[in-house]
């Protein structure tokens, strides 16, 4: 008996050493969803939960919520597409032109992550405010004489989005286009075609998947970023993110903000599915190697 | 047959074995409490209220640590006090209408005024108002008055004193800082239209504030009540709402061309206290109080960050004191619509 | 003709140029800012260091940085652990359906995590403090070090571990000695990974730290909100010139190595 459990328990050791990470997933991730879900169909008066009802998400079915979603979600989908045009290009030239440059410019792009966002945000006022730096400049060479209002608009956040958000974008690309093998573009220059015709027609399908990548991987956050909008934006726009946190922690009103956070969920899986359908549309088809 | 429910038995140990672990290892860190350090003091405040140089002095002095964390919001502050019961501070900074909401949920410890050697020197206009009848659970710290800070380049020496510069057409307002604060802007809101905030129990004026508020926007800048210092001495605003303490250290910072004005239409003050959080080491937060409130000290405080004191020996020491007049025409801001009403407004505000 | 050609040409490298500009106008200005003698940063009053000294000299910074640091290096540990110990031990069918699981993470905003980990340590009766701040940044470093890790591993060859067990040696020490190293690239990119994102890590601590656990960027936060302190500006240029040191130091010996690929 003895042997048999000495021998259980040493045949037990993968699934002793594969639990811990398991467990915590499970404790700390899907648990905490289950209790959101289940706290957003309570009412809550002074920190009593009640009942079981729909009455939260009702209210939802107002103008001023479907605004903040839709809102955040053409922030999401505008930060992601500009990221995608001005970043695509940079990791181009890091994967196929930069020959020495090629660490120094990777490590400057990484380097930004190490500074505090909201320093970098504090240092985009001192850029952007009426009295700030780029004012300051455009006025002194004579190019403007009031200065622009370039800070609490759109324009602002988009601008810092755009600026926090694009290493995302362009690291997923440089490393697919990086892995891209020559030969390729050689044969396609050999047929005949245009270095254009050659970008279009073979660069960019095969390197979908990076592109597929990084577009997601500034979309899905950016759905949910609520500070960057509300420090550039003077605190005037509601997002996702800001309502959720006003719910949570200046209206303490746990219920409504579980659900608003189920709906915007939702929202968001369901954005993200279509989009990801779409990708995967102008993928091309893995060939057999 | 044996050997699979060995097997399943062993692996549900495993599981409970990691999920005790973790959860076990959680839970006893409320046990700290216990071992906190001793000689120590937890204290919630808000930024730009304690000089760093003061406390240190005070951990010399008293051989008492001082842990610091910060909070911009009152809502803020009452979150994090719930959330521990009133345990994991010992002195905390909650301005008026915060006294009131943590002495119904009972998360306040009663002070023992005779341990406190500056009690007679306070301005009794400050004390025994609505939030704390008796004053069983707070002490004022400093107060301040609202108002608005304008630039004499584009308003000139002495505008007209109402609110209506920042919220009727006529004054044609531009880049204006409103503050971020739900319940601050409504009342001011409702101050403006009717008088008196008491109009905002009915529904009726509840609407038009809501539309004052949203056709205000056009003209906003900024929402914040932080910053306004800086966006009125930089010159970057004209205008802006706010309270005498920020508004004042504009002043200082650009004297020539920063101003500020009670409206006409009447305005509110605040009162900041300290307060003391059921779970509270009292004997050392005591002494704490007491060096905060020596004359010295305040009158550093005053100095550098610009508040007012409540105190009769400092008196009103600034260029935005209201005269005994102005002050009888001050209110506190009071709760007289829930809280449901305050965020519908707001989040509609801030919605669209 | 030559001239358009060359314009073309140097089109794609200005266009980066231009980017990495923008990319760094705040950077090079917060770090000029901290020189400034004024702490308001529409004037210049000349150079000053005071504001380094100030920095020195502040024990919030301190405590806050040491909590940052405390909280840091505990999820990038546990996560490291936790992680590669289930790709590791996970049996290679297994391996692909459980990575899924770890996506959530990521797909969830992160103020949906924090409100998540809040209410569970509210059911748990968990007291808020450094400990719940790990345990959510490690749920986070999870979420990266599960997917790096079992990427790099399904590249490895197989035989590699059969070739270590045929010359004699035993799964576990074929698994030690020949699959680790295989995995210490990704394992340090990733470790490296999760101590930025803890380190810099934000809304999971407004929401989950408590009284004592002030980190280095909820008490940016509230000095920032409060106005000038081009103290921040002194602080971030000391980070910034320090992560410099680090990477090129670690780049450095990396290179020297020699690469550490196998294939």
């Amino acid at each position: 008996m003895k042997q048999s459990l000495r021998a259980s328990l040493k045949s037990e050791i993968p699934f002793f050493m594969v639990v811990p990470a398991l467990v915590w997933q499970v404790l700390f991730f899907y648990l905490p969803l289950f209790f959101v879900i289940y706290i957003s169909f309570t009412q809550q008066e002074n920190n009593l939960f009640s009942a079981h009802t729909w009455e939260n998400y009702a209210t939802f079915f107002a103008w001023p919520f479907a605004r903040v979603l839709l809102r955040s979600f053409s922030l999401a989908v505008g930060t992601s597409i500009i990221c995608l045009l001005a970043g695509y290009p940079i990791a181009y030239y890091l994967a196929r032109r930069a020959e020495r440059w090629k660490n120094v410019l990777l490590f400057l792009l990484v380097l930004p992550f190490w500074t505090n966002m909201l320093v970098q945000v504090y240092a985009w006022f001192a850029l952007l405010e009426r009295v700030g730096f780029v004012n300051r400049m455009l006025s002194y060479v004579g190019w403007i004489s009031t200065p622009l209002t370039l800070l609490n608009n759109s324009f602002a956040i988009y601008v810092v989005m755009v600026y926090y958000y694009l290493p995302f974008m362009v690291i997923p690309i440089y490393a697919v286009l990086e892995k891209l093998q020559d030969e390729y573009l050689q044969a396609s220059r050999d047929l005949g075609a245009t270095p254009i015709q050659t970008f279009w027609r073979v660069t960019l399908p095969l390197s979908m998947s990076g592109i597929t990548t990084g577009f997601f991987l500034v979309f899905i956050p950016a759905f949910g970023e609520f500070v960057i909008p509300g420090f550039m934006g003077g605190h005037k726009y509601m997002y996702v993110g800001s309502l959720i946190s006003y719910y949570y922690l200046v209206a303490r009103n746990e219920s409504m903000g579980a659900a608003f956070t189920v709906v915007s969920g939702v929202l968001l899986l369901v954005g993200a599915y279509m989009l990801y359908r779409l990708f995967v549309h102008f993928t091309p088809a893995e060939r057999a190697s | 047959m044996l050997e699979w429910i060995q097997k399943r038995a062993l692996r549900v140990a495993i599981v409970i074995f990691w999920v005790v672990v973790l959860l076990g290892t959680l839970r006893l860190s409320q046990y700290a409490y216990f071992f906190k350090k001793p000689r120590t003091l937890y204290i919630a405040t808000w930024p730009l209220l304690l000089d760093a140089k003061y406390l240190k002095a005070f951990e010399k002095e008293a051989g008492i640590t001082l842990q610091i964390s910060y909070f911009e919001r009152s809502e803020e502050l009452l979150a994090k006090v719930q959330a521990t019961g009133g345990k994991g501070y010992d002195i905390i900074f909650p301005s008026d209408y915060t006294v009131a909401q943590l002495v119904k949920m009972d998360l306040l410890k009663e002070i023992d005024k005779s341990k406190l050697d500056f009690w007679d020197d306070i301005d009794t206009r400050f004390l025994s108002h609505y939030f704390d009848p008796e004053n069983r659970y707070s002490m004022p710290f400093f107060w301040g008055v609202f108002g608005l800070g304008f630039n004499k380049k584009v308003y000139g020496d002495t505008p007209p004193a109402t609110l209506g510069l920042i919220f009727d057409p006529a004054y044609n307002p531009e880049h204006v800082v409103m503050s971020d604060n739900a319940r601050e802007s409504v009342l001011v809101a409702a101050q403006y239209l009717f008088g008196t905030v008491d109009a905002l129990k009915q529904e009726a004026a509840q609407q038009k504030v809501k539309e004052l508020l949203i056709n205000q926007k056009q003209w906003v800048d900024i929402y914040t009540d932080e910053r306004i210092d800086e966006l009125l001495s930089s010159e970057n605003n004209p205008i802006a709402f706010g309270l005498s303490t920020d508004i004042s250290r504009a002043v200082r910072e650009n004297p020539e061309h920063i101003a500020f004005m009670i409206p006409k239409e009447g305005s509110f003050f605040i009162i900041d206290t300290i307060a003391l959080p059921k779970g509270a080491n009292a004997e050392l937060a005591y002494e704490f109080i007491n060096y905060m409130y020596r004359p010295e000290v305040v009158a550093h405080h005053i100095e550098k960050y610009n508040m007012l004191s409540p105190l009769r020996s400092t008196g009103c020491v600034s260029a935005v004191c209201p005269n005994d007049k102005m002050f009888n025409a001050l209110h506190l801001m009071r709760d007289v619509v829930s809280e449901d009403v305050l965020n519908d407004i707001w989040i509609a505000l801030l919605a669209d | 003709m030559k001239a358009l050609h060359v314009c073309k040409k140097a089109l794609l490298p200005f266009f980066v140029g231009v980017m990495y500009l923008f990319l760094y106008l705040p950077i090079i200005l917060l770090v000029v800012l901290s020189f400034n003698a004024s702490p308001y940063f529409y004037a210049w009053d000349g150079l000053s260091l005071q504001w380094y000294r100030e920095l020195f000299t502040s024990t919030e910074v301190w405590q806050a940085l040491q909590n940052s640091l405390i909280v840091a290096f505990s999820a990038v540990a546990l996560s490291l652990l936790c992680g590669v110990l289930l790709v590791f031990y996970l049996k290679r069918r297994y391996l692909r359906k459980t990575t899924l699981l770890f996506y959530g993470t990521l797909a969830a905003p992160e103020i949906v995590l924090a409100v998540g980990l809040l209410s569970a340590f509210v059911y748990f009766a968990v007291p808020l403090g450094l400990l719940t701040l790990i345990v959510g940044h490690t749920l986070i470093g999870l979420a990266y070090v599960v997917p790096m890790v079992t990427s790099r591993l399904q590249e490895m060859d197989d035989a590699l571990l059969q070739a270590a067990m045929d010359l004699g040696a035993t799964r576990g020490y074929a698994l030690y000695s020949v699959v680790l190293p295989y995995l210490m690239p990704t394992i340090i990119g990733a470790g490296l990974l999760v101590f930025i994102i803890s380190f810099d890590d934000f809304v999971i601590a407004f929401f989950c730290a408590g009284a004592s656990a002030q980190t280095l960027p909820l008490y940016i936060f509230s000095v920032i909100r409060s106005g000038a302190t081009p103290m921040i500006n002194a602080l971030s240029t000391v980070l910034l010139a320090i992560s410099s040191l680090l990477v090129l130091l670690f780049s450095y010996f990396t290179i020297k190595k020699g690469g550490g690929d196998y294939a």
